[in-house]
């Protein structure tokens, strides 16, 4: 076996097989679906389908709720035209869930004159609203049509087409997208972080507990940089891939999980009215605005990450590299007992930067700071990841390519750069960190 | 022909940066032989070392392993034990051994067995799936010595080796290293404990500011530094003894054993030989033994390394004025 890659192989080993590591892997997503899911979680545990059996003297409105407005959490039922709110009431006055909604006759025509609801639970501010809703939109709609002879099923049609201009153009829901995009630079930022400096940590680890030379004597010291870079960043890629597909994973069964079919998301939930002017049932989805939203990012996330797949590894990688090189420098350059706080800003200031950069992209992503950051090679890992969700790909392909040839380019410099500091510096000890050293030692490696 | 030098420097300069570490340093290290590496601190031992280790190269001169320049292939042949080692504390024994004896060349089985034989033979089978920082730093340093022999290397180069071991293990090591000898291992023994180097060394390179100051065979090298001084071990009278240094000889040391025998230091003061001292004594006291104290090597590096500063500081003192 290659010693560079019985080095990279030691470096992934140790590091996978932290606890840590599965805590990072495994929690992280579960955070992020908890997220999602709990407010779902938490409505549906309290939830309980309420009946409302409607004594409708109106003689309209009782027949479309129960055909237009039952869903699953309200129940209508029209009761029979001869049944009197006593007699119903007197019967149901036990049930917590039944309850008995009166109309009468001059309801929705006189403004003095409200519907009744009976009941022996708690119903909550919440149905008695939607209750006042659905008699509300199917009144309206009767009256308006009554009035103007205008059909508000075509007027919403209208509105609704006029809406999806923006959705269709875009792809991808704009809120979920700025939520895509700072996931993105988050996640790299986070990568680009942890891994870089853990790489310093290993360098400094085998240079402060003395087994540097002994390793030194089996193997190159450029060979044992590469093969401690690569090694950390293969585990920066296995969390990164085990986080996707967790992530995947656990959005497939929250979506299994709520039984939400997405082909619902097309269906128009206007009631579809005929032209007699009676509104008809037009199989409404029964989606709640919380449903909904996690349809919309699980239907996000699928048109976004094939994108995603493909052009994160090459930003991560090559962030990776240009990071993790700089502070293998760093960690060559230390002794133990360094204070190396003050040369490791100069390292992470630009990658806070871009972070910072990042999170203004939502609100802005053509501005011109993130249109040269996603691009310019010490900003661009975070900037361009968190830019992602936003890049047209028809107009600003070359954009995405020239960010990550700069960035390879960059890395080309640095990994060089890093490897003749380090093999001259990491068996300096008693020699202070300081930038004179650090350039003392790149000339003393010769080529 | 066979090859009689496993490693051949010659006039090997290294520098760092504004300081020389090596400055024309030749070196013939037999094969087979157990090569003491002497110097004070600084002198450059630790660089010549890795110049050999192929840790750093060399920027005049050549070093020949086998004759040949050192290359990658070379590594495998060559077990280094530094002084300042470590292992990585996180890692289990046993799995870290086996990457240390791979990275050294070895196949996992190899690794595997060899480095069964060799805990089997210390006794410490059942430190494999120990941590090392659980280990004590004497058990960590049998370990080290462990790696750096697993893998069969014919040139094993050894900076302070019992530094942390006691007696007992100290004993033990010496007597790995003499075995290891005996199998044909060529040694390199750097240490600045002279009683050890007496006790396996039978070459040494005396390296001080640079450069070689003292090269050769140990027995060589002591009888260069011999002070013409000799032993003798009597019993009689010490007035009869010391009446007798008349001949030319000065008393340097006497130790009373009983009232009736003694063992003395004695220098001819000219050219005078011992057997003139003996005639004189040998009627009135009774002679146990004579012999030629050689030179010891404490006493020869303080002296080599004194010898080696002094044209220096003259020189440093003549451009001061």
């Amino acid at each position: 076996m290659s010693k560079l890659r019985l080095v990279l192989q030691r470096e992934y080993k140790t590091r996978v097989k932290k606890k840590s590591f599965l805590l990072l892997s495994v929690i992280s997503p579960l955070i992020i679906a908890g997220l999602v899911i709990a407010p779902i979680l938490i409505q549906q545990s309290t939830f309980k389908q309420k009946i409302v059996l409607i004594v409708d003297n109106t003689l309209a409105l009782g027949d479309l709720l129960e055909k237009n407005k039952s869903s699953k959490y309200i129940h209508y039922v029209n009761m029979p035209i001869d049944a009197t709110i006593e007699h119903v009431a007197n019967r149901y006055e036990n049930s917590e869930d039944t309850m008995v909604l009166h109309l009468n006759k001059n309801f929705g025509i006189i403004s003095n004159s409200p519907g009744q609801l009976y009941n022996n639970g708690h119903p909550g501010p919440g149905i008695i609203k939607t209750i006042k809703n659905d008699c509300f939109d199917l009144f309206r709609k009767i009256q308006v049509y009554k009035i103007t002879n205008l059909n508000l099923e075509e007027v919403d049609k209208r509105l609704g087409d006029a809406c999806n201009i923006q959705y269709e153009g875009l792809g991808i829901n704009p809120e979920v997208k700025s939520y895509l995009s700072l996931a993105g630079g988050l996640l790299m930022y986070l990568l680009v972080l942890i891994y870089g400096v853990q790489v310093m940590k290993g360098v400094l680890e085998e240079k402060s507990n003395r087994i540097i030379e002994v390793v030194l004597s089996s193997i190159r010291p450029v060979k044992l940089m590469w093969g401690k870079i690569l090694g950390i960043g293969l585990v920066g890629i296995t969390q990164f891939s085990f986080i996707i597909i967790s992530s995947i994973v656990i959005f497939s069964v929250i979506q299994s999980f709520l039984d939400i079919d997405a082909s619902g998301l097309v269906n128009d939930q206007i009631m579809i009215m005929d032209t007699d002017g009676k509104l008809v049932n037009a199989n409404i989805p029964v989606l709640t605005p919380e449903e909904m939203d996690t349809v919309y990012a699980i239907e996000s996330l699928k048109a976004f990450l094939p994108t995603f797949l493909i052009i994160m590894p090459f930003l991560f990688v090559g962030g990776f590299l240009l990071y993790a090189s700089f502070f293998a420098v760093v960690g060559s350059a230390s002794n133990p007992d360094t204070e190396t706080q003050q040369y490791i800003l100069p390292i992470t200031v630009p990658i806070i930067l871009s972070m910072l950069i990042a999170t203004t992209i939502m609100n802005n992503p053509d501005s011109n700071l993130v249109y040269y950051s996603s691009m310019f090679p010490l900003t661009s890992p975070i900037v361009m990841a968190s830019r992602l969700p936003y890049i047209n790909w028809a107009t600003d392909w070359w954009q995405v390519l020239t960010a990550i040839v700069l960035l390879f380019g960059c890395v080309l410099f640095s990994t060089r750069f890093a490897a003749k500091v380090y093999k001259t510096a990491i068996l300096m000890y008693g020699q202070k960190l300081s930038y004179r050293n650090i350039r003392k030692w790149f000339k003393q490696s010769g080529s | 022909m066979a090859i009689k030098y496993i490693i051949k420097a010659h006039k090997v300069v290294k520098r760092y940066h504004n300081h020389t570490a090596l400055n024309k340093v030749s070196i013939k290290i037999p094969k087979g032989s157990v090569y003491g590496l002497l110097g004070p601190n600084g002198a450059g031992k630790t660089t010549f070392i890795r110049l050999i280790n192929q840790i750093s190269k060399p920027d005049k001169g050549e070093i020949l392993f086998y004759n040949k320049p050192l290359t990658e292939e070379h590594i495998q042949k060559i077990g280094y034990l530094p002084e300042e080692r470590g292992l990585y504390k996180k890692m289990k024994v046993g799995e870290q051994a086996m990457y240390l004896a791979q990275l050294k060349g070895m196949s996992k089985v190899e690794a595997k067995k060899n480095l069964t034989e060799w805990f089997d033979k210390f006794d410490i089978l059942d430190w494999w799936d120990k941590k090392v920082e659980d280990l004590s730093k004497g058990m960590a340093q049998k370990i080290q010595f462990i790696v750096t022999v697993v893998h069969e290397p014919e040139l094993l180069i050894l900076d302070e080796p019992f530094s942390g071991f006691d007696p007992i293990n100290t004993e033990l090591i010496k007597q790995e290293i003499l075995e290891l000898k005996k199998k044909g291992t060529t040694i390199i023994f750097s240490t600045h404990n002279m009683q050890s180097v007496e006790e396996i060394c039978d070459h040494i390179t005396l390296i001080n500011q640079s450069e070689t100051i003292v090269e050769g065979p140990i027995e060589e090298v002591k009888k260069q530094f011999s002070q013409n001084t000799y032993v003798i071990h009597f019993i009689g009278n010490m007035i009869t003894f010391t009446n007798a240094l008349w001949t030319g000889f000065e008393l340097l040391k006497k130790e009373e054993i009983s009232k009736t025998e003694y063992k003395v230091t004695v220098s001819p003061t000219g050219q005078n030989s011992i057997n003139e001292l003996i005639q004189n004594i040998i009627h009135g006291c009774k002679i146990k033994s004579v012999y030629e104290s050689s030179a010891k090597m404490h006493d020869i590096f303080i002296k080599a390394v004194a010898q080696s500063n002094e044209p220096k500081n003259l020189t440093k003192g003549i451009k001061n004025e």
